[in-house]
């Protein structure tokens, strides 16, 4: 037989690979990696809105320019019926849109980076003469800055340094005076003297009267006008001040105190005394700023790298076909992701709503935001819950109720997003996108887990839903990992190394840590999840033969060809046209089981113990009409009961009564037997009771108490309900000491007859004993739960599992 | 058996460090760049400038030529005959026949009317023809039309800015105030900039009429963000928190930003002074009216203002002299003849009996002159000499709203006058609640305090005061003498030496030391700062005499002959001098001269214990 590989010798190939990875790529690795640091940025936004009242429209502008401490990396311009013209010049990126009646609103947005500039100005620097022709526009006076008006001159009289004739001391006398003016919130245009007169102004009034005082000593000046983008919408712009030093436009803030500097989050627009906005009269022009700053990766800009050809770039390549950034990198981080869902699933033992439907809403969530996308994603989720319940009461069917659902959320959705400003922020795309669908059948799963009275199950996978989707858009949000994976491709090979580690992983979940604590504390090797997975089921159980034990009455059929004992079918059906045939059973039986042909854990079952009145009657007394019947057998028809969801069959069997025993034990519903087969041998084997609290089934999570059974005597050990060790049964206060299975030996027999019927290597066999038949078996699960460890106080008999065929029984 | 504890371990150990990272994320780049300017650096960071080019031209602008044919014009079919015109395309020509209209509009030129129906005919869509034919007939008085047509342009355009608030004013001007309030506000909405400035001035200036001063007050601030120019607006404003009662401080602000605004309007000086001395601040209501008669010397209104203020303040000559002045040149003879009874009163502070009993009868008092001439009586009554205890309920005396403080005040100094300190400390106490900010009234509370002998309470008040004139020297001094009645001798020493080093030069100060210096018997100051203080006085016999004093005690017994001998020059009578002359005869062993002195005080006191045993010696 050829040697197989062992885990280290493969580890060590990988490794080796990685290092071959590495050295082809070692010239540029360092380079590489000093690309995936973020660079800071700033998001720049602005939105105009306006009424164009039938007319043509026009509306001017200053947009970013790029310049030594200022870069546009990015812009975009969004701006329907409209025409745009651009033109540079010395007072900046000057644009014009014309547009006609139909025009509403332009969006421009831009991705920028600036630098923040300090100058040091010696103090020995004289205002130097300079041609005043060449520098007339930022010396002379204008309507708005004077200069040779005495109340200027009395102005600088009352502030001019000792030594006047130095700029540096010069320009602090006039920004120290400036600055102390009282800051007040003026919209309107101020002058330089109103500034003066009133002793206050804003940021243009403070910036007009520096230049007048800066040009009355013949320092040219110019005023320039941006944004300043601190995080927020703002409808606010500001002014400063540029005075020309040895060749230098230095910037002044005198409303702000930023001498002779200037941060790196002021945006420049225009230079120049101008107004930001021009427009056509009278059309209710309407404005705003989105700024914040934001961090990127440079690796999705090669603007911002140095030598950006030279390294091969995944988002680079992936841009070239036009595809936004968040679907770059949500692509690139989907195999991340999905190593994160494993791990938490598979280690961790986290439970959510769908295996990757966590990822698909982490992806919607990069659109929205994570505050609005799990706010959105809980609020869709409750609606869709109360319209399926509310549908589910009407009786609707399944599909239609699950589409008639999806239309309620869409309607809600649409009207949300028109009645609140959210459409401003969100990529309407993300409505298509947003796995609205996905949604629903979340929705429809609560309301099975909520019907069922699992509220347990609906928090621990609501919980579990809402971790993954965090971990799984803080990871699409990493700014290292999205550059990680642009830059280093090989990282893809890395994470498949992992999911494959992580997939042939035998280990204890860390839920499982919990679950079992007891048995691990005394020592047991219990068995977990993926152990079973693995080693049992994949292992021990051929598919077809898992397939054949999910269907109860092809079970029932090879179970009935090989004799051995099962409840009779009355009645089956597997198309709704059909389902009007099961009315013969429900007029001619009045004590009958309806079931789901591929249902698990009692769902969908519907025992009927008296007929009374037209009505039947379960043993815990609810009560259901013919039609009502016949609803529930159409619901189980389209699949609502089955564990896939895909459409299934009903069938009816004799209601059983169960041994006088069990009975006078459990009065509440149907008690069974779980016996645990391993490779043709009788490992464990438990008596599930129903409870009040349990509603009657056999369910321990739902409350059912566990009772473990000596496998060679039938004697019932201990008994638990939900970890709590009890002494006897709380509905009927029958003790649980010295009982024994009625007809063990039967039972026994028939489980491995079972294992010999259905060859699974792992199976679980559920017998029932009805007090004239006997045993008789109700279903043959080839993925049986593990539960049965803690009942039983120790681990299944992992020797058992592990056996070769030579050691096998 | 394999557990996660190490696998979750590591993962989580991972997680955490990503985090770290991303929280506390390095920029790629350095975050100041710092650049040197000096005359030898050479750095390539300077900006470097694109070419000037032009903008294109602008939609809806005249070029040279065509404004020029709009100036020069002097009808409609000038313009339509020219050639500048009829080369133009139909939108173009729309423009310069609506810039007509605009001009003779602005120009309130008869022919607007008729020129708006002209083109309003051709064009009867035109929205921009209908609004300016709305403003000609506001122009011409056409109330009703204006407004038809200006709500006809909202109908069709609902943000036009200028048609919203040019209804809105039509509505005030027909007295419709709350339609006005209305329609302005939608027009502050849909409006920007100085249109919007002016619709909400307008507001304010409604609700101010309807003495609505708080909603005045909000619409007028806003206003004021939009257009901080406009001087009217800062006038209504502050006039608007001076009814409304607002902080001193805070109405005194935009009285002076509206003056400010306007530095050539008297009027503006004048609201302000008016203010200013109602509010008890005589000294800078003095400058403003100064000012407003500056540039107005013949408005009546702050002569009269000014007056007052003269006379509030304790300049009753000056005040005397101003009334005079106005009895001249009043325009009414009834405001004459009381200019002449105030000049007259405010020298006397008594009124003839007599002669207003004349007045009274001979002549019904005009409705104007009521609260000058109860005012007047108030004070008469209040100083009335004849009684201690002034009949404050008499019929006379009244509360006037705009002279409440000064009534008040009066009533303050009425009642020090008459030693009723307990009523001045009541009165003074009503002043305060609304002009705690007034160095003066906080001072006159103090002293009042003071002449109780309350001097703790009395400190808290001239600290106010000084709080807020810190350089005025008689509060700081008054400080000083505070500490001294409350015996902190120590405190008050280390007060004046540093006011003394503050105010070298003062002689108040140098007054108060050398008097603290003689009760602290430091004699060797004390005789410096008197020989200061007689440098600076010297006629004052008191410092002749604690100069000799101070001298004889630090033995300079020649300088101390000196001064006493000045000292008798001017006082002959002056006993312990001449004792003190005596003595130092003595002890400088001219007996003669000793007994001589000795005697002669005898003569004038023959009980003089000192003099007696000098005359055996």
């Amino acid at each position: 037989m050829q040697a197989r590989l062992t885990f280290k010798q493969k580890l060590l190939l990988f490794l080796a690979f990685l290092l071959l990875c590495v050295l082809s790529w070692h010239n540029s690795a360092l380079e590489r990696f000093l690309q995936i640091n973020p660079t800071p940025t700033f998001s720049y936004q602005l939105s105009m809105e306006f009424k164009p009242n039938d007319k043509d429209v026009f509306v001017a502008t200053f947009l970013p320019i790029d310049n030594p401490r200022q870069k546009v990396i990015e812009e975009t311009v969004a701006a329907d019926n409209m025409a745009l013209q651009r033109e540079l010049s010395e007072q900046g990126d000057a644009v014009r849109w014309d547009g006609d009646k139909f025009a509403k609103r332009i969006h421009y947005q831009a991705l920028l980076q600036n630098k923040a500039v300090k100058y040091q100005i010696d103090n020995q620097i004289s205002i130097e003469s300079i041609d005043r022709e060449l520098f007339q526009s930022t010396l002379s006076e204008t309507d708005a800055i004077a200069v040779n008006h005495p109340e200027i001159r009395e102005a600088w009289q009352s502030i001019k340094p000792a030594s006047d004739k130095y700029m540096l001391p010069v320009l602090q006398a006039i920004f120290d005076y400036t600055q102390e003016l009282e800051t007040l919130p003026f919209k309107g245009f101020t002058s330089s003297l109103t500034a003066l007169r009133l002793g206050a102004a804003s940021c243009n009034g403070k910036s007009r009267l520096f230049a007048s005082l800066a040009r009355l000593n013949g320092i040219p000046t110019r005023l320039v006008g941006g944004v300043i983008m601190n995080a927020g919408k703002k409808k606010t712009s500001h002014q400063w001040v540029e005075a020309y030093v040895l060749g230098r436009w230095v910037p002044f803030d005198p409303t702000n105190g930023y001498f002779a500097e200037i941060p790196a989050h002021y945006l420049e627009l225009y230079r120049g005394d101008l107004a930001l906005f021009r427009h056509s009269p009278n059309i209710q022009f309407d404005y705003q700023f989105i700024t914040k700053d934001k961090y990127v990766s440079p690796t999705y800009h090669p603007e911002l790298i140095d030598n950006s050809g030279q390294n091969f770039n995944l988002a680079i390549e992936l841009k070239s076909f036009k595809l936004p950034d968040n679907v770059i990198t949500s692509f690139l981080l989907f195999p991340f992701c999905a190593s994160v869902i494993t791990f938490m699933r598979n280690v961790v033992g986290l439970q959510t709503f769908g295996v990757f439907v966590p990822l698909l809403l982490a992806v919607a969530c990069t659109y929205t935001g994570v505050y609005i996308g799990l706010t959105g994603i809980s609020l869709i989720v409750v609606l869709a819950f109360v319209s399926l319940k509310l549908m589910e009461k009407a009786r609707v069917l399944k599909v239609p109720r699950l589409s008639a659902t999806i239309s309620v959320i869409t309607i809600a959705m649409l009207a949300w997003i028109f009645v609140s400003d959210i459409h401003r922020e969100v990529n309407l795309a993300v409505v298509a996108l947003l796995p609205v669908v996905i949604i629903s059948f979340l929705a429809e799963k609560l309301l099975q887990l909520s019907s069922e009275g699992d509220w347990l199950g609906v928090v621990t996978k609501t919980f579990g839903t809402l971790v993954v989707v965090v971990l799984c858009y803080a990871s699409i949000q990493s700014i290292y990992l999205q550059g990680l994976f642009a830059v280093f491709p090989e990282m893809f090979l890395i994470v498949l190394f992992f999911q494959i580690l992580i997939g042939r992983w035998n280990g204890i979940r860390l839920s499982e840590q919990f679950r079992f604590k007891s048995l691990l504390a005394k020592g047991e090797q219990v068995i977990g999840i993926n152990e079973r997975n693995r080693e049992a089921v994949y292992r021990l159980n051929k598919p077809e033969l898992l397939l054949l034990a999910s269907d109860k009455l092809k079970t029932k059929a090879v179970l009935s060809k090989h004799k051995i004992p099962a409840p009779e079918t009355l009645a089956s059906c597997s198309q709704v046209s059909q389902v009007k045939t099961l009315v013969e059973i429900f007029e001619t039986q009045s004590q009958f089981v309806i079931k789901p042909n591929m249902g698990s854990q009692g769902n969908g079952i519907i025992v009927i113990s008296k007929v009374e009145d037209g009505r039947f009657y379960t043993p815990g007394g609810n009560g259901f009409s013919c039609d009502e019947l016949l609803a529930h057998s159409q619901d189980i028809l389209c699949g609502t009961f089955s564990q896939n969801g895909d459409i299934d069959q009903v069938y009816i069997e004799p209601m059983i009564r169960q041994h006088d025993v069990l009975q006078l034990l459990a009065p509440s519903g149907l008690a069974d037997i779980r016996v645990i087969v391993i490779n043709n041998q009788i490992a464990a084997a438990m008596l599930r009771l129903p409870t009040e609290k349990s509603n009657g089934k056999a369910n321990l999570h739902q409350g059912a108490i566990g009772v473990s059974v000596d496998i060679e005597t039938g004697r019932l050990n201990k008994a638990t309900q939900k970890g709590k060790t009890l002494d006897w049964h709380p509905d009927s206060q029958v003790a649980f000491a010295g009982l024994v299975i009625p007809d063990w030996n039967k039972v026994r027999k028939i489980s491995l007859a079972c294992a010999q019927a259905i060859p699974l290597g792992y199976l679980g066999v559920d017998i029932c004993i009805d007090r004239t038949q006997g045993p008789l078996v109700l279903e043959v699960n080839g993925r049986p739960g593990l539960e049965i460890q803690n009942i039983q106080g120790k681990s299944i008999e992992r020797s058992l599992i592990y056996q070769t065929a030579e050691t096998a029984l | 058996m394999k557990n996660a504890l190490v696998p979750v371990f590591f993962f989580s150990l991972f997680g955490i460090s990503l985090t770290w990272l991303e929280l506390n994320i390095f920029a790629t780049s350095s975050s100041v760049k710092n650049i040197n300017i000096s005359t030898d650096a050479v750095d390539s960071f300077a900006a470097s400038e694109p070419e000037k080019t032009s903008f294109p031209k602008q939609l809806g602008e005249l070029s040279k030529l065509e404004t020029l044919l709009v100036d020069k014009s002097e009808s409609l079919i000038d313009i339509q005959k020219s050639k500048v015109y009829k080369s133009k395309r139909v939108e173009q020509k729309h423009l310069i026949e609506r810039s007509f209209l605009k001009k003779l509009i602005v120009n309130d030129d008869e022919k607007s009317l008729l020129v708006a129906k002209q083109l309003s005919a051709l064009s009867p869509s035109d929205l921009g023809l209908v609004f300016y034919s709305a403003l000609a007939e506001s122009r011409h008085g056409e109330r009703e039309k204006a407004i038809e047509l200006y709500r006809r342009v909202l109908l069709l355009n609902p943000g036009h800015q200028s048609s919203a608030v040019n209804l809105g004013l039509l509505y005030k001007k027909a007295g419709q105030l709350e339609l006005a309030i209305e329609q302005l506000k939608s027009a502050a909405d849909i409006s920007s900039g100085s249109k919007k400035a002016k619709a909400l001035a307008s507001v304010g200036a409604i609700y101010f009429k309807q003495e609505r001063f708080k909603e005045a007050i909000d619409n007028l601030q806003l206003s004021i963000q939009y257009r901080p120019d406009h001087a009217r607006s800062w006038l209504m404003l502050a006039e608007s928190m001076a009814l409304a009662k607002y902080p001193y401080l805070q109405v005194e602000t935009a009285f002076i930003r509206a003056t400010k605004l306007a530095p050539s309007e008297y009027k503006y000086h004048q609201k302000l002074a008016e203010y200013q001395l109602n509010s008890l601040f005589f000294d800078k209501a003095l400058s403003n009216y100064k000012a407003a008669i500056e540039l107005a010397p013949f408005e009546i209104k702050s002569h009269r203002g000014m007056a007052w203020a003269l006379f509030e303040s304790g300049q009753n000559e000056q005040a005397s002299r101003k009334w005079k002045w106005l009895s001249k040149h009043e325009k009414s003879r009834s405001r004459r003849e009381y200019a002449n009874i105030f000049s007259q009163f405010v020298v006397a502070n008594k009124l003839q009996q007599q002669t207003l009993a004349k007045i009274i009868t001979n002549q019904p008092l005009p409705k104007s002159l009521q609260s000058d001439y109860e005012y007047l009586m108030l004070i008469d009554t209040l100083y009335s000499s004849a009684e201690k205890q002034p009949n404050w309920d008499g019929t006379l005396i009244l509360e006037f709203n705009e002279r409440s403080n000064r009534s008040l005040l009066q009533r303050v100094r009425s009642a020090l006058f008459h030693e009723n300190y307990k009523l001045a400390q009541s009165k003074l106490e009503i002043l305060l609640k609304t002009l705690s900010n007034n160095a003066e009234v906080q001072l006159t509370m103090a002293k009042t305090l003071g002449l109780q002998g309350l001097h703790q309470s009395a400190r808290s008040y001239l600290s106010n005061a000084l709080k807020l004139e810190p350089e005025n020297v008689e509060l700081n001094l008054l400080m000083v003498q505070n500490t001294i009645d409350r015996q902190q001798i120590n405190e008050a020493v280390e007060q004046l030496n540093s006011l003394m080093q503050r105010y070298p030069d003062s002689f108040e100060v140098k007054d108060l030391t050398a008097e603290l210096a003689w009760r602290n018997k430091d004699w060797k100051i004390a005789a410096k700062l008197y020989k200061d203080l007689l440098a600076a006085d010297g006629e004052n016999t008191n410092y002749y005499y604690r100069h000799a004093f101070t001298a004889y005690q630090k033995g300079e017994l020649n300088s101390a002959k000196s001064s006493l001998i000045e000292l008798l020059d001017r006082k002959v009578n002056h006993l312990p001098g001449r004792s003190l002359l005596a003595q130092v005869y003595c002890l400088q062993g001219e007996k003669q001269k000793c007994q001589f002195e000795a005697r002669k005080i005898l003569k004038f006191d023959s009980s003089h214990q000192v003099a007696q045993e000098l005359v055996k010696l």
